[in-house]
């Protein structure tokens, strides 16, 4: 499997943004676009040509489900492994989440230092 | 409580060492995610009581789960429990939330407000020259901020740091203050005009 590189981050909270940006970066050495809006996301990611997506799920505008269902209609994205970042973590809302298509699902507040691990990880998931 | 951590006030609403610990000891970054976290909830007790009061519930949630989030992002962890009783309550239907837990988390965000207003108290300031500053690199700052600002975030957020650095204490901080907070507020249009006209005003 290639090692994962390239990762664009929907977040619409700009204090969020700004700590996830430094613990992928800085901590994980991923290329990040980070993105601040589902419909931003929606433009962007076909140029940017991630090889996986960091999605917030509560933002104002198109939500996260939204935002993966719009992406699931760009050919080139389609396929591009899709994790919501969120602070709903019972197993019955990570269950939900899957069900629309997440790979996988990251909690916040993440940990800076951790964050890209558990990126990494769920990036060698079969 | 929280003691004064390198050129950090004392915080009385925040973990300032778990949030360094969570920013790598960047503290340039802590005070720009707290900054941006204040630029955010800024009047979100008010907001939240106006939810209850139209009966919005699902906006009310929307927010508690929003602060609830930035919160913990900044360790202001009082407040982030806060939110996240009043986002349970809606969540299982309850929306008679007390008052009283209301008031504590208005309290409590009022509390990490007034911590992150003293990063830019007189005498947070620091011991930088207090008259000038570099003007060659800040020059060479806001050159890169203007070459970046449409492309690269990272980088002009690095310089707008640099330049923070530089300006502190002298004549230069509020505009540079001013740059952070268009930054922080995503005004990034207004953000480059601002540097366009330094550059003009400072250049030949």
């Amino acid at each position: 499997m290639p090692s994962l590189q390239r990762i664009l981050y929907v977040e619409d909270m700009l204090d969020i943004q700004l700590v996830a940006q430094l613990a992928l970066e800085t901590v994980g050495g991923f290329t990040v676009k980070v993105c601040s809006s589902g419909e931003e996301a929606l433009r962007e990611a076909e140029a940017f040509a991630p090889e996986m997506i960091l999605l917030d799920v509560m933002m104002p505008g198109m939500d996260g489900p939204a935002t993966l269902k719009a992406l699931r209609q760009l050919p080139a994205i389609a396929a591009v492994p899709v994790v919501f970042v969120t602070a709903s973590v019972q197993p019955a809302e990570v269950a939900h989440f899957k069900s629309l298509g997440a790979r996988d699902v990251i909690g916040k507040p993440f940990d800076p230092m951790t964050l890209s691990d558990q990126v990494r990880s769920i990036w060698e998931q079969p | 409580m929280s003691r004064g951590v390198g050129s950090l006030p004392v915080m009385q609403g925040l973990d300032v060492d778990d949030a360094l610990r969570r920013l790598l000891g960047r503290e340039d970054l802590l005070r720009q995610v707290m900054r941006a976290f204040a630029a955010s909830s800024t009047g979100a007790g008010q907001r939240l009581r106006q939810h209850f009061g139209q009966q919005e519930h699902a906006a009310a949630q929307a927010l508690a789960h929003q602060i609830k989030g930035s919160a913990a992002n900044i360790s202001a962890l009082t407040l982030s429990a806060l939110a996240a009783r009043i986002e349970a309550n809606l969540k299982a239907g309850d929306s008679s939330t007390p008052h009283a837990l209301l008031d504590q988390f208005e309290l409590a965000l009022t509390v990490v407000l007034t911590d992150i207003a003293g990063l830019d108290s007189p005498a947070d300031v620091g011991d930088a020259a207090a008259s000038d500053c570099d003007e060659a690199q800040m020059l060479a700052c806001v050159r890169a901020i203007e070459q970046h600002v449409r492309t690269d975030l990272g980088r002009v957020q690095q310089e707008l740091a640099n330049l923070t650095r530089l300006t502190r204490g002298s004549t230069h901080q509020v505009w540079t203050d001013d740059l952070n907070q268009c930054f922080e507020q995503f005004r990034l249009l207004d953000l480059a005009q601002q540097v366009r006209q330094f550059l003009a005003q400072h250049t030949h």
